[in-house]
C-alpha cells in the first residue's frame, strides 16, 4: 500500500475540475474578447482584456491546493482539454497554457515559506502569466510584428491577469471559503478594504506607466519606418549624405502617375529634389554609367546614369516618413519607396 | 487504420508535425502538407470546421505579414503601406503553418480518444494517477459546458442584461463564473471520495483492463514519421 | 428478512462531527453496532447528519473532507485505517451518480476500481460480466454514460461499487433525483442484491424505500444528528409504523378555480430537434389564469425543454408561442431579461441560479435587476431569517431544502404573473417538500399561474387543477390530475 503522493487524490481532483473548467469555458471567454472588440471598435486585440480569465483557474488551482506543481500540472491539462473539445488554436493552445501555468508555479513558488493569501503575488502571477499568451502567440504566429504592438497586448494582457489573477482569484477564494467549500480555513480574514485600495492602486499605477510609456515611446523612441538620410556612394569622388532639407533651393514640384503590374495611381503632384542634383554632388566618376536605388528592405530599381542626369522629372521626395523616387516616366516598379542608398556604378 | 496507431505515436506524429511545418519555409512544399493533411482529414471524415474564429485568424496572421514586414518588390500601394513580395509570401507561409496546425490537431483529436491516449501514455512511463486526470477532464468539461448555458439562462431570466457596455459585461462574467467555480467545487470531495474509495491511488501502478501496447508496427510507424520528417527537411533546404 | 449473523461489522462509539464552516455539531454522540450480512436503513431528514455518519464510516471524514471527529469507529474490531484500507471492505454510493463517475463508458467505470486493486484482465473481464448480469444490465456495457437514464445510471454506479466484493455497501439516497418508473427500477435492483448476497451489509439511507421494507432488518433514525430511535426487525414492524416512517403524502389543497376564459400562453404545433433526436413532437398548449399545472413525465420526456421555450431561454425551430400577448418566434422574441418581468422561472439545480455572495444580497438580486420587489424581498428575508440564519451568510452553507426555498422566493419577488418550477421536491425531504408546496401555493393565491415540473403523483393530484403529461416528446395526457392513476 501506498499513500505518500506529493498530490493527494483531492488535488489531483481538483486539477483536473478547474482544468476542465477553464478549458470548457474557453469558447465562452473568446466570445467576450469578440465583444469587446466589436465595443472598442477594433477588429483584434482589445480581447486581450479578458486574457486573465484564461489564467484565473491555473491561479485558482494552486492557490487552493497550495502544492508546488499544481499550475504547470493545471495549465498543460487545460491545454489538452481545449485541443480535444477542437480548439482554434490547435495544439498551440497545449503550449499557451502550458507555459501560463509554468509561470504562475515559478512566480507563486519563488519563495516558498510563505503560506499566504497575499495580493501581491497572486497579481503579478496572474499579470505575467496572461501576458505570456502575447508572446508565444507571436513566436508562433506573428513574427515581425512591431514591438510597440505586442508590448501594448501583453500590457494589456497583463493588466487584466494582474486584475483577474489577484483580486478576483482572492475575492473567489474567499467566498469559496464562506460557502465552506475549501479546506484549509486558517485565517478567517477577508480580503481587507486597505487591500482593495492597493489593488485598485496597482492597477492605477499601471495603467499609468504603461500609458505615460506608449506615449513617450510614439513621441521619442519609436522611429517610424523609413531612413532619415540617403547616402549616395560607388563609383564618386566623394561621398555624399542627402537628407530632408538639403538643396532646398533646387525643389521643384513634377506631376506624374504610376503605373505598376498591379498598382495605380493616377496623376498627381510631387515635390522633392531632382535625382540628378542630388548624384552632382558626389561627383560620379568618368566611366560611371548605371545608378542603383537602393531601399531599406533591399529592393533596388537601376536607372541609366546619363538619362538620371539629363532628365529633371525624376525627383527624390520626401513625405515625413520616409524618401521615395518618382519616376513618371518609369514603370511602377522603378518608384522606389524608403530609399536609403543610392549607389552609382 | 489510424484509429489502430498508438496515440503516444500519434502524439508525437503531431508534435514532429508542428516543428516541421516551422522549419519548411518553402510556401510550396508548405502547400503540398496542407494538401496532405486536408485529404486526411476529408479521407477519416475529421470533425472540425473552419469557421469565422479561424478564419480571422488567418487574416490577422496574414495582414500582420502584410502590413509590419515589407520585404521585396511593392506588387501595391494602399497609402497606409505598401504591399510586397515578400510579405504576401511570408503571410502565405505562416497563415499556411496556421492552418497545417489547425488541421492536424483536428486529425489527432479526432482519431485518438482520451482514454487511448491516457493508457499510452500510461504504458510508455507515465504515472497513471496522472494520465487518467485527462480522461476525468474530458468527463467534466462538456458538463460545465452545459451547465454554463444553464446559468447564464438563469441569470438572464432574472433580469440580468447582457449588456453592451463593459460594466455589463463585468456583471455577466461574475455571475457566470461564480456559480460555476461553485459547480466544480463541490464536486471535488465526492469525486475524491468515489475514486479513493475504489483503491484509486492503492499501488503506483494499475491493470488496464484496454491496455495499449507499443506493436512492432509503431515501431515502424516511428522510424517511418522520422524518416520522413529528414526528407521534408532536406526537400525544403533544396527548393 | 435475512440471516443476519450475531458477530458486529461495525461498532460506533460516542461519534460526534463538526464542519470547520459551521458552529454547531452535524452529528453528536451516536452509538450503535452493525451485525454482519444485516439491511440497514438509515431514516432522518435532508439535515440529519445522514450523510455526515456515512461518510464516516468510510474513512472520507475526516481523510478527504476536513472535520472534527471524536468518538471511535472500528470495522471487524479494527479502528484507526485509512480510506484506501476502509475501501477493501466498504463501498458507498453517492446520491448523483453524475458526480462520482470518473469515466466516459459503463464497463471503464466498473472496471476502475478492479485496475487500480492490480486484478489480472481476465478476471477484470469476469467480474465486471457477472455484476452486470446480477443487476440485469449486461446490455449496458459498452455504452456511453452520458447516454444512460437516471434509473441506468444509478444501477451503474452501484455495480461499481458491488464489483469490488464489499463487506459493507452503503446508499447515500440513491432515488433522489429518479422519476418513479427509475426509482422502482433502482430499489428493486437493490433488493435483488440484498437477495442474491446474504453475507452482505447494507446500510441504506433513503427517504421513501417501496418495496423494500420487507428487505429491512432494522432502522436507525437520525434526528438533528442525534439517533432518536432504533427499530429492531423492522420487517416485522405492523404496517402503521412502516407508513409513518415513509410519509410522503400531500393535504388537500382547496382549488375552487374560477374559469376565465383568458389565455396568457398560447403554443402551436412547437417541434424542436437536437441532432437526430426528436425532442419535442408536435405540442400544442394553452394556459389560462387561474391554473396550476402538473408538468410530468420520466426523465427525458422533453419536460425541460417545454418550459424553457416557454420562458423563451430556447430559439423557437418549428411552431409559434404567444406569450402575455408577445409573439416569441425567433425574429421579433423579446429578451429573457424583458420577458422576466412577468415569468419567474426556479432552475433545477440550486447552484446554477445562486449568484451572491450573501442570503440578503441573492434574494433582491432579480427585484435589483428589475427594479421591483426590493421591499418585499426585505420582508421575506425577515421571514426566513425566523429559521435562524443570518442575512450575512453564504447561500452555499444553507441546507439543500434551504437552498431550494431561497431560490423559489427569489425568482418571484418582482410579482410576475407566471412562475415556472422545475423539480422543486427532488432531492427534498417531506417536511421540505410540503414547506415548498406551502409557498407555492401562497403564490397562486395572490393569482400567480403555476407550472410546476414533479414526478409526485399525489402532489399532482391534491395541488394542482391540470395534469399533462409527457412522454418521449409528445403530449400524452392533458387534463384533470385525480384521474392520472394508471397512465403514469
Amino acid at each position: 500500500m501506498d499513500n505518500n503522493y506529493h498530490f493527494s487524490t483531492k488535488d489531483l481532483v481538483t486539477i483536473a475540475l478547474l482544468s476542465a473548467l477553464g478549458g470548457g469555458l474557453s469558447t465562452y471567454i473568446g466570445y467576450l474578447g469578440n465583444l469587446i472588440n466589436r465595443m472598442v471598435g477594433v477588429p483584434f486585440g482589445a480581447g486581450q482584456f479578458m486574457a486573465g480569465l484564461h489564467v484565473i483557474w491555473i491561479v485558482l488551482a494552486v492557490g487552493i491546493t497550495k502544492k508546488k506543481g499544481v499550475g504547470t500540472a493545471t495549465g498543460l491539462l487545460k491545454g489538452m482539454v481545449e485541443l480535444f473539445l477542437g480548439g482554434t488554436h490547435g495544439v498551440v493552445i497545449v503550449v499557451v497554457s502550458l507555459v501560463q501555468g509554468v509561470l504562475v508555479d515559478a512566480i507563486l513558488f519563488k519563495d516558498s515559506t510563505k503560506e499566504d493569501r497575499a495580493l501581491i503575488p497572486y497579481s503579478i502571477a496572474g499579470g505575467v502569466s496572461a501576458a505570456s499568451n502575447v508572446f508565444v502567440f507571436q513566436a508562433f504566429f506573428f513574427s515581425g510584428v512591431p514591438i510597440i504592438l505586442i508590448m501594448v497586448l501583453s500590457m494589456l494582457a497583463f493588466v487584466s491577469g494582474l486584475i483577474f489573477g489577484g483580486y478576483v482569484t482572492l475575492q473567489m477564494m474567499d467566498s469559496l471559503e464562506q460557502g465552506g467549500l475549501l479546506d484549509r480555513s486558517l485565517k478567517k480574514e477577508k480580503v481587507p478594504r486597505s487591500t482593495r485600495y492597493a489593488s485598485i492602486a496597482v492597477t492605477v499605477i499601471f495603467l499609468t506607466a504603461f500609458t505615460v510609456g506608449g506615449v513617450y515611446y510614439l513621441h521619442n523612441v519609436y522611429v517610424p519606418p523609413g531612413a532619415e538620410e540617403v547616402n549616395v556612394v560607388g563609383e564618386v569622388e566623394r561621398e555624399y549624405v542627402f537628407t530632408h532639407g538639403d538643396l532646398e533651393e533646387q525643389e521643384i514640384t513634377v506631376s506624374a502617375e504610376l503605373v505598376g503590374e498591379v498598382s495605380y495611381v493616377p496623376e498627381k503632384n510631387y515635390t522633392g529634389i531632382p535625382l540628378r542634383a542630388i548624384i552632382q554632388e558626389a561627383e560620379p566618376v568618368e566611366g560611371a554609367s548605371k545608378v542603383r536605388v537602393i531601399a531599406t528592405d533591399g529592393y533596388d530599381a537601376v536607372f541609366n546614369l546619363n538619362e538620371v542626369l539629363e532628365n529633371d522629372s525624376i525627383i527624390l521626395s520626401y513625405d515625413e516618413v520616409e524618401y521615395m523616387i518618382v519616376a513618371g516616366d518609369h514603370h511602377g516598379s522603378y518608384w522606389v519607396r524608403d530609399v536609403h542608398e543610392i549607389r552609382i556604378e | 487504420m489510424m484509429k489502430g496507431v498508438n496515440p503516444v505515436v500519434k502524439l508525437m506524429a503531431l508534435v514532429m508535425g508542428a516543428v516541421i511545418v516551422f522549419l519548411v519555409d518553402s510556401v510550396w512544399l508548405l502547400l503540398c502538407f496542407v494538401l496532405i493533411l486536408l485529404v486526411f482529414k476529408v479521407m477519416y471524415d475529421i470533425k472540425g470546421r473552419f469557421g469565422r474564429s479561424i478564419l480571422a485568424l488567418v487574416v490577422a496572421i496574414f495582414l500582420a505579414q502584410v502590413i509590419f514586414v515589407p520585404e521585396g518588390a511593392v506588387l501595391l500601394d494602399v497609402r497606409l503601406f505598401d504591399i510586397t513580395k515578400g510579405a504576401v509570401e511570408n503571410g502565405f507561409l505562416i497563415s499556411g503553418r496556421f492552418f497545417s496546425l489547425i488541421s492536424m490537431s483536428w486529425i489527432f483529436v479526432g482519431t485518438t480518444s482520451p482514454r487511448d491516449l491516457s493508457s499510452g501514455l500510461a504504458n510508455v512511463g507515465v504515472p497513471y494517477r496522472f494520465s487518467f486526470l485527462l480522461i476525468l477532464a474530458m468527463r467534466f468539461a462538456p458538463i460545465f459546458q452545459f451547465e454554463l448555458s444553464n446559468v447564464q439562462q438563469a441569470q438572464r431570466i432574472r433580469g440580468l442584461k447582457v449588456g453592451k457596455d463593459l460594466k455589463g459585461l463585468i456583471r455577466s462574467v461574475r455571475y457566470t463564473t461564480m456559480p460555476l467555480l461553485y459547480s466544480a467545487m463541490s464536486k471535488v470531495n465526492t469525486l475524491a471520495s468515489s475514486m479513493e474509495g475504489r483503491a484509486f491511488g492503492m499501488y503506483r501502478e494499475k491493470t488496464f483492463l484496454h491496455p495499449v501496447r507499443f506493436t512492432k508496427w509503431d515501431a515502424l510507424l516511428t522510424i517511418s514519421l522520422i524518416i520522413f520528417s529528414v526528407e521534408i527537411y532536406l526537400l525544403n533546404r533544396l527548393l | 428478512m435475512r440471516s443476519a449473523s450475531n458477530d458486529d461489522i461495525i461498532e460506533v462509539e460516542d461519534l460526534s462531527v463538526r464542519y470547520p464552516s459551521r458552529d454547531e455539531y452535524s452529528i453528536k454522540d451516536l452509538s450503535f453496532n452493525i451485525k454482519k450480512g444485516e439491511f440497514v436503513w438509515l431514516s432522518g431528514d435532508s439535515a440529519s447528519g445522514k450523510s455526515t455518519l456515512m461518510n464516516c464510516l468510510c474513512g472520507f471524514i475526516p481523510q478527504i473532507i476536513p472535520a472534527e471527529v471524536e468518538g471511535n469507529i472500528r470495522l471487524n474490531g479494527r479502528s484507526e485505517l485509512n480510506t484506501l484500507e476502509l475501501a477493501r471492505e466498504i463501498s458507498m454510493v453517492h446520491q448523483d451518480p453524475e458526480t462520482q463517475f470518473c469515466t466516459e463508458i459503463v464497463e471503464d467505470e466498473i472496471a476502475f476500481g478492479l485496475e487500480n486493486r492490480r486484478l489480472s484482465r481476465r478476471k477484470i473481464d469476469k467480474r465486471v460480466k457477472t455484476t452486470l448480469e446480477d443487476l440485469n444490465c449486461s446490455e449496458l456495457r459498452h455504452r456511453e454514460l452520458h447516454t444512460l437514464s437516471g434509473g441506468e445510471k444509478q444501477k451503474i454506479a452501484i455495480a461499481s461499487m458491488l464489483v469490488l466484493n464489499p463487506k459493507v455497501l452503503i446508499l447515500d439516497e440513491p432515488t433522489a433525483n429518479l422519476d418513479p418508473v427509475s426509482m422502482d427500477e433502482v430499489l428493486q435492483a437493490i433488493e435483488n442484491v440484498s437477495r442474491k448476497s446474504e453475507e452482505l451489509t447494507i446500510i441504506l439511507a433513503e427517504h421513501r424505500i417501496g418495496g423494500l421494507e420487507d428487505q429491512v432488518d432494522r432502522v436507525l433514525r437520525l434526528e438533528g444528528g442525534r439517533l432518536k430511535k432504533i427499530i429492531d426487525d423492522f420487517y416485522r414492524s405492523p404496517s402503521k409504523v412502516k407508513k409513518r416512517l415513509a410519509d410522503y403524502s400531500y393535504p388537500d389543497y382547496e382549488r375552487n378555480v374560477k374559469r376565465r376564459k383568458k389565455p396568457i400562453l398560447r403554443i402551436d404545433g412547437l417541434n424542436y430537434r437536437v441532432g437526430g433526436n426528436h425532442i419535442l413532437k408536435d405540442i400544442d398548449l394553452e394556459i389560462e389564469q387561474n391554473e396550476i399545472i402538473a408538468l410530468m413525465g420520466r426523465n427525458g420526456c422533453g419536460k425541460t425543454t417545454l418550459i424553457k421555450h416557454i420562458a423563451g431561454l430556447s430559439e423557437i425551430q418549428e411552431g409559434t408561442i404567444r406569450i402575455f400577448g408577445k409573439d416569441m418566434t425567433p425574429s421579433n422574441k423579446i429578451p429573457p431579461w424583458e420577458l422576466g418581468k412577468q415569468l419567474g422561472y426556479v432552475f433545477q439545480n440550486p447552484n446554477h441560479q445562486i449568484f451572491e455572495n450573501t442570503v440578503e444580497s441573492e434574494m433582491l438580486f432579480g427585484p435589483k435587476n428589475f427594479g421591483k420587489g426590493v421591499k418585499k424581498g426585505e420582508d421575506r428575508l425577515r421571514k426566513f431569517m425566523k429559521e435562524g440564519l443570518d442575512k450575512g451568510t453564504h447561500p452555499h452553507n444553507l441546507s439543500f431544502g434551504q437552498k431550494r426555498r431561497l431560490n423559489t422566493y427569489s425568482s418571484s419577488l418582482h410579482d410576475p404573473s407566471l412562475i415556472i418550477v422545475d423539480e422543486p421536491f427532488s432531492g427534498q425531504d417531506h417536511k421540505n417538500a410540503l414547506m415548498i408546496a406551502d409557498i407555492l401555493d401562497e403564490f397562486w393565491r395572490r393569482g400567480k399561474i403555476l407550472i410546476i415540473v414533479t414526478h409526485e403523483l399525489d402532489f399532482a393530484k391534491r395541488f394542482c387543477t391540470r395534469a399533462v403529461v409527457m412522454k418521449e416528446g409528445k403530449m400524452a395526457y392533458d387534463g384533470d390530475p385525480g384521474r392520472l392513476e394508471g397512465i403514469t
